[in-house]
């Protein structure tokens, strides 16, 4: 079978153009794979940091009425602990549970500040310093000023917030709120920090305060509206439920708690999920228009080597071997065109998760905290997705190659030879 | 034993819905070592004769035996396998692999069948070669050759396995005497040197001249076939 492989090789030489022009065909196809590939994977990846981060954690306890609640920033159904235990001592139980290595409280509310003429409506969220700090690396997006420290009567404020209310780092704002047995208040915070994020939604509307001042103001201690837990990897999460799950159903007699994995039951994860299985189709149905090119080339190929076939098969070589000399000419052209493809693909994805693509005006006046994505996408260079194009097209081109080369293979050989 | 038997071989060619009888029923018989040729005007089932010869075709009807071994009825793969080993053809247009070197389409044939040492195998080609007169040509590609090389060629590849038969079909049609001349010279040389039997259909008395046996075809049917020498 070498010298088949050898020969398929040399007659790719036989019309330059035409064999470049399929090489260029499947390159580019798989060029376009590569790198939407890329492109999906950093919007995706983008999307589940920011999710996780702002909305799920790996996995998140909730109060089961708060998740139909939670667009009113309900504080109606809070978690108090096991049995109103408190959430610290809950927290120290999680924690116990294999595979959680983080708990992450949470106090979110809907707080307003009144300017001379308008009310500016905002998230408040009571936070663990530190806990944030570990989990989001929260400091890093404070632009101006610090972090808020627990037990301090002070507040990091979004910068397009700031902005909004024309106040400060240094300078103090009143927020009004209403606790969860209707009382209308108000109560004076130090901006301390100016918190930056890529997601214009957050930077607009977000503030913290420590989940002590938090608790304090709302007249809820020892509450929280959520835990995040994070474990080693968002893609394990579900490994550890077991565990969880066995733990709540010996300490929630209530059963009013529901842990939620990160990727169940939020509507535009699932969404996503359903996406990527269509990209994958998407893919597969580029290459295989791309593929049209190289199955006219080599019907060509075969038309123009009739009589060829026809002295081969005289010669002695079986159907089998005549549907492999075909297939290989297809098949290098199909690696051939992949390996470039997968190389520029490379190129430009590699240079794209550099200099991102932005799509900021596509997302202005999206105010949805469920749309968590940032406004300037990095495609994501990696490995797998070259290798995965790679394979992907040199199989896909193969397959297609096999339609035209079993042409070939069923020629009769008289009438091969009777060819002109 | 005789290398080859037909025993009333007929083939019909079914056009729509006509039948057309291109054999009428064949009796032939040939022995190691022949030189024979068969001509016949056009359309007198020359090249159908030597399709079923050759194990590219089978037969409406009647039994074909190559080696003693029944071949009219064989398999797709089967027939594939016998032309493999047991035949070389020499086509009218050569038929050579243009990207291939005049060594590599001898190499190509003899890949086939020989699974010696790259060494034995690149001797028996240069010999080959030598033999039919294409020393010091073996590097060179079918378009930096003549007709009579390419078809020197085209023997070679037929030869080099050293197949009982070679049928050629019209091999010097394409070429002027001269040449044609050098050709069948080579055969006839081959002929005599490894007892390769030949079978020819021509329309070249030139060919003829060098045969040891005529078999005229008429119709579909042998009219005469003599033997000389």
């Amino acid at each position: 079978m070498k010298f088949l492989w050898n020969l398929a090789k040399k007659n790719l030489s036989r019309s330059r153009i035409r064999t470049s022009v399929s090489i260029v065909a499947i390159a580019f196809a798989i060029l376009a794979v590569v790198f939407a590939r890329g492109l999906i994977n950093g919007m995706l990846e983008s999307f589940f940091e920011n999710h996780i981060h702002y909305k799920a954690g790996h996995i998140r306890v909730i109060d089961e009425e708060y998740k139909l609640k939670e667009r009113l920033m309900s504080l109606n159904y809070t978690l108090d602990g096991f049995n109103g235990k408190g959430y610290s001592e809950m927290i120290e139980k999680i924690k116990s549970v294999e595979g959680v290595e983080q708990v992450v409280p949470r106090l979110k509310f809907g707080a307003i500040v009144s300017l001379e003429d308008e009310l500016v409506g905002m998230m408040g969220w009571g936070v663990d310093p530190l806990e944030e700090i570990k989990f989001m690396g929260i400091d890093k997006n404070i632009t101006e000023g610090r972090m808020v420290q627990e037990g301090n009567k002070e507040v990091v404020m979004g910068a397009g917030l700031l902005e909004k209310i024309g106040r400060e780092v240094g300078e103090k704002v009143t927020i009004l709120y209403t606790t969860p047995f209707g009382s209308f208040k108000g109560s004076t915070f130090q901006i301390v920090g100016k918190y930056q994020s890529d997601i214009q939604v957050m930077s607009d509307k977000l503030f913290f305060l420590p989940l002590g001042q938090a608790q304090r103001i709302l007249e809820m201690p020892g509450e929280v509206t959520e835990l995040l837990l994070i474990t080693s990897n968002h893609d394990k999460a579900a490994s550890v439920l077991p565990g969880l799950n066995e733990l709540f159903s010996q300490e929630d007699e209530s059963g009013k708690y529901t842990l939620q994995i990160w990727n169940k039951g939020y509507d535009l994860i699932e969404l996503f999920d359903f996406a990527v299985k269509m990209y994958n189709s998407i893919y597969i149905f580029i290459i295989i228009l791309s593929c049209f090119v190289l199955v006219n080339t080599l019907i060509m190929i075969i038309n123009e080597r009739t009589r060829e076939i026809g002295m081969m098969s005289a010669l002695g070589l079986k159907s089998r071997e005549i549907l492999y000399l075909f297939t290989m000419e297809g098949a290098i052209i199909g690696i051939l065109g992949s390996a470039l493809g997968t190389v520029l693909g490379g190129i430009l994805t590699r240079v794209f998760s550099v200099v991102g693509i932005d799509y900021s005006a596509a997302y202005e006046g999206i105010e949805s905290t469920d749309f968590l994505m940032s406004p300037i996408y990095y495609t994501v260079f990696s490995l797998e997705n070259l290798v995965f194009c790679f394979v992907l097209g040199v199989v896909i081109t193969t397959i297609a190659c096999v339609i035209p080369a079993r042409k070939a293979a069923k020629l009769e050989p008289t009438e091969a030879l009777r060819q002109i | 034993m005789a290398l080859l038997e037909l025993n009333k071989v007929k083939k019909i060619y079914q056009q729509g819905k006509i039948e057309v009888p291109a054999l009428r029923g064949i009796d032939l018989t040939v022995e190691q070592g022949e030189f024979t040729t068969i001509f016949g005007p056009s359309g007198s089932g020359k090249t159908t004769l030597l399709n079923m010869i050759g194990c590219l075709d089978t037969p409406t009807e009647g039994e074909i035996r190559l080696n003693d071994k029944k071949v009219s009825d064989l398999s797709r793969k089967e027939l594939a396998m016998t032309r493999r080993y047991n035949i070389g053809f020499v086509f009218q247009s050569y038929n050579l692999i243009p990207v291939l070197t005049a060594y590599e389409n001898v190499e190509f044939a003899i890949r086939l069948t020989d699974h010696t040492s790259e060494s034995q195998m690149k001797e028996k080609v240069l010999k080959m070669l030598a033999e039919v007169g294409l020393k010091g040509l073996e590097s060179r590609r079918p378009n930096e050759l003549s007709g009579g090389e390419k078809q020197r060629v085209a023997i070679a590849r037929a030869l080099v396995k050293e197949p009982k038969l070679v049928l050629a079909d019209e091999p010097t049609a394409n070429l002027d005497s001269e040449t044609a001349a050098g050709v069948v010279d080579i055969m006839r040389k081959m002929n005599k040197e490894l007892n390769t039997t030949f079978i020819f259909s021509t329309h070249d008395p030139m060919v003829m001249k060098y045969a040891n046996r005529f078999i005229n075809l008429k119709d579909g049917m042998i009219s005469a076939d003599e033997r000389r020498g």
